[in-house]
């Protein structure tokens, strides 16, 4: 960008937001080259200017003035996301979503509360506890990921099992449009006249509008919650527990495993009480009322003796029960203590593939010589090995790609799908022509194409565009060639 | 096949459709659809014909393409929990199919064995059980859709967890095929409960009969469904409770003791039967009926002002009070009383006599900055304007 050009567009971001609200020195851009993505995407593309509106207004003329300019619009939130959705690939202007952290309105009879898309997914449910309702859309980076994130991404979690993701709850959404528009679509009730729009903006990972506020569906907090811990000698027996206790006409409100590698990480880190011999423990709540839980929670006890569980425990008190679930939800992170990084695929089969599916990752961990270290949404099939490497070995970043490929591929093959709820961003864009034809892309590009003539909001994510395999591949060595300061 | 799969002629805002086609698979579909082209032929898509009222006022149809005959069940996996269908499936069918594995969906209709899941999807309905068990639109984990050029496009999958592309399963719900034709759904299912029960409470008032709803609502007893209705009785507070067997007459007896906190009914009564509390939405949401039916979006701390007002001017009135929607119904007549209600500004008008669909979009107001998104859709999925042409919003 010429040089003249980049102060007018300077100057005419801090009349809309302030000085001190445009971010466009070097170093201070550095940390929104990054999302949590890994650094074989991150760290590489800049924006011209990060710009942190206070206001939906504010976001409305942000996009305005890089309209002007014919630069490209890119959304973020926490920064939290796992497949570089909120990387500017093609420079451009940020627009970080971190003011806006209001809790506007909170409507219990009518079950629903409109919040500033920068919110924290956890501080909406901790916010309204008292009044007996939470957000149920709570993916496990919910103690920083954001609501506008979570809209983008359509975030699932361990809850949406019973509870569905994030498009399930929400109502409504004030989005500033492509065309530099501020507009309300959808609203308060459950269905709205024509096509739904609020639907084909949830998980477009900001392709298609910028969400400045969302109107979400509150959910009354259940009068009886159990958590049980059933540890298993192999994982095909755990995965076996886990069709029996669906097929039982069962819905627990989650339905979690991990596997041994997992659980040495956990329990040297938080000592939650996970049986150190076990192969597979399933993190099982119920919830609802309190003589269906008491039934179910008998059920599935019994369903995982039958399926061969060495132990069954029901947490007896509030406090354990959030022990046994602190271990799972930091999973990720003990996984330091056995390797310096991991790269984390998302992919998804139907259930009851999941026992030749976790018998695959198995066969890559041998194939490939890398740990994998397994904790995952097994009652949406939903698989989430974690593949423990280090990045200055020689050759182990190419394995762990390699490896995250034949995954996908097999899980494809079996009825699955290329990403179960961490996005598809940049990393995952041309996997796409994997499970879709040209025929469905160009369906796609006609919805992208009617929202966004110019192609400027947060361009070349979600589906194939410019790049090819090829050029991902590339973009991902160029990664390891760059100095040691990017640690995942 | 019987005599409602033949549906023959498709009458549409008082014109009849002699030409129809009955495609029974998606490749006759393609055939159909292709042959219009040559000819510049405009078709109706139309499903069971129970929802044929709504839409706005199109230009003619030279024929009318039905999907009752793409009617298989395609694939159905009860340990994953999911079901292929072709659009043509009724959901009687659908739900027949389910209850052999104890599995279904909370789908409301006023004509199960007529209303099809393809136009169930099409016109974007649900009913009131989406309180407890959800929406149609939350169940659709894939889908296809032809265009009018005969090619499919599919999106989403049959995985029950899936944020692979764009969500073009709900670009199409309620867009009343404005975009192309469905030819397959994928839904996800739901366990069924082992145990139903309809507990309907009459009331002198409707203030009474709401605050009643609205108790339940809030409590945390998980109705499967709520709603309120005028009725010869009185003003009528119907509850849906679904629960395992052993759980249900405990939950009935609570149910009823939070709803008579609130107010006391003038009667009570239990059946065993948990479509009866679904009777008077069927009854107010019936579009096949030449009534004017109304759909008002009015949320339910708003509705107790709201109820009355339209019962004084007549109208029959069903609200959904865990959706925040209001259905009203009232025979057909030269003109409209909306009796100064504001709900009215923004309502979708799912069945309308043809004279009173003019110079209206039956959609309701759709806000400027959407209108050229809207139409460049049909301009990209349908630039002939060839599907159900003029019936959509804006006359799309």
């Amino acid at each position: 960008m010429a040089t003249q050009d980049r102060a007018e567009l300077l100057q005419a971001l801090a009349a809309v937001v302030g000085e001190a609200w445009v971010v466009s020195d070097p170093a201070g851009l550095s940390v929104y080259q990054y999302d949590a993505s890994d650094e074989a995407i991150a760290g590489i593309h800049q924006p011209v200017a990060a710009v942190l509106p206070a206001t939906a207004e504010e976001v409305r003329d942000v996009v305005r003035v890089a309209l002007a300019h014919g630069l490209p619009v890119v959304p973020r939130g926490a920064g939290t996301g796992l497949a570089g959705g909120a990387i500017a690939c093609r420079g451009g202007v940020m627009i970080v979503m971190t003011r806006m952290t209001r809790i506007l309105e909170v409507h219990e009879v009518d079950r629903y509360a409109i919040v500033e898309p920068g919110l924290i997914n956890l501080d909406l449910s901790t916010a309204i506890a008292h009044r007996g309702y939470f957000f149920a859309p709570d993916p496990a980076s919910q103690r920083a990921c954001s609501i506008g994130g979570n809209v983008a991404n359509n975030s699932g979690g361990p809850h949406c099992l019973k509870y569905g993701v994030t498009s399930n709850h929400i109502l409504g959404l004030e989005v500033v449009l492509p065309d530099g528009s501020l507009t309300w679509v959808g609203g308060s009730s459950a269905e709205t006249p024509g096509f739904d729009l609020t639907g084909a903006l949830v998980g477009s990972e900001g392709t298609l509008g910028v969400v400045t506020k969302a109107m979400v569906r509150l959910t009354r907090t259940p009068e009886e919650v159990a958590v049980l811990l059933a540890s298993f000698p192999t994982m095909e027996s755990a995965s076996r527990a886990v069709t029996a206790i669906i097929a039982d006409g069962i819905l627990p409100a989650s339905l979690e495993m991990m596997d041994a590698l997992t659980i040495t990480a956990v329990e040297a880190a938080f000592h939650c009480g996970y049986p150190l011999d076990a192969a597979a423990v399933l993190l099982v709540e119920l919830d609802g009322l309190r003589e269906t839980v008491a039934e179910h929670r008998e059920a599935v006890a019994r369903l995982c003796r039958q399926h061969d569980a060495q132990q069954v425990r029901s947490a007896t008190t509030k406090a354990e029960q959030d022990l046994l679930w602190l271990g799972r939800k930091a999973a990720f992170g003990t996984l330091g203590r056995l390797a310096p990084n991991y790269y984390l695929q998302d992919t998804v089969v139907p259930r009851t593939k999941l026992p030749t599916a976790l018998e695959f990752v198995g066969q890559l961990s041998r194939d490939f010589d890398i740990q994998i270290a397994n904790v995952f949404h097994a009652g949406d099939g939903n698989l989430h090995p974690l593949m423990l490497f280090d990045r200055y070995r020689a050759g182990e970043i190419q394995r762990v790609l390699e490896a995250g490929d034949a995954l996908l591929a097999h899980c494809i093959d079996a009825g699955g799908s290329v990403s179960g709820e961490h996005g598809i961003g940049m990393e995952k864009k041309d996997a796409l022509s994997l499970v879709f034809t040209t025929d469905d892309l160009a369906a796609m590009a006609g919805l992208k194409r009617s929202f966004d003539p110019r192609e400027l909001f947060n361009p070349d994510k979600v589906f194939p565009t410019a790049f090819s395999c090829g050029e991902l591949s590339n973009l991902k060595q160029q990664a390891l060639e760059v100095d040691g300061m990017y640690v995942v | 096949m019987s005599s409602e799969v033949e549906l023959v002629p498709v009458v549409v805002d008082g014109t009849d459709i002699t030409d129809v086609r009955f495609p029974e698979s998606p490749q006759e579909m393609s055939a159909t659809l292709r042959e219009m082209q040559p000819v510049d032929a405009h078709a109706l898509i139309v499903g069971g014909g129970t929802r044929t009222a709504f839409g706005n006022l199109g230009g003619s149809f030279d024929l009318a393409i039905s999907t009752r005959k793409l009617n298989r069940i395609l694939q159905y996996e009860p340990d994953n929990m999911t079901m292929a269908v072709e659009p043509g499936c009724t959901i009687e069918q659908i739900r027949e199919a389910l209850a052999a594995n104890r599995q279904s969906i909370a789908l409301d209709a006023a004509h199960d064995s007529r209303s099809t899941i393809g136009g169930a999807y099409a016109t974007g309905m649900s009913g009131p059980r989406r309180l407890g068990g959800g929406s149609l639109k939350d169940w659709v984990i894939g889908v296809e859709v032809m265009g009018p050029d005969g090619v499919n496009a599919k999106a989403g999958g049959m995985v029950v967890k899936n944020v692979t592309g764009f969500d073009m399963m709900h670009l199409h719900y309620g867009a009343l095929g404005a975009f192309g034709v469905v030819t397959r759904l994928n839904l996800k299912v739901f366990p069924a409960p082992t145990a139903s029960r309809s507990i309907q409470l009459v009331y002198t008032t409707p203030e009474h009969a709401h605050a009643a709803a609205v108790a339940l609502i809030t409590s945390q007893l998980l109705p499967a469904s709520i709603v309120v209705a005028n009725t010869p009785e009185g003003w009528q507070t119907s509850v849906r409770c679904d629960a395992p067997e052993e759980a249900i007459e405990l939950l009935v007896q609570r149910m009823n003791a939070v709803a008579a906190d609130a107010a006391e009914p003038i009667s009570a009564n239990v059946s065993d039967d948990g479509s009866d509390a679904l009777s008077a939405f069927r009854d107010t949401a019936d579009l096949a009926a030449g009534d004017i039916v109304v759909r008002l979006p009015i949320r339910a701390s708003h509705q107790p002002a709201a109820l009355p007002r339209l019962a004084d001017t007549g109208w029959r009135v069903c609200a959904d009070v865990g959706s925040g929607l209001v259905y009203a119904r009232r025979p057909s007549s030269d003109a409209l009383d909306e009796g100064g209600i504001e709900a009215f500004s923004t309502a979708t008008w799912l069945a309308l006599p043809r004279h009173l669909k003019t110079d209206r979009d039956v959609f309701g107001p759709t806000p400027d900055a959407v209108q050229p998104i809207l139409r460049r859709l049909k301009d990209s999925f349908d630039p002939e304007r060839r599907l159900n042409r003029g019936r959509f919003a804006l006359g799309l």
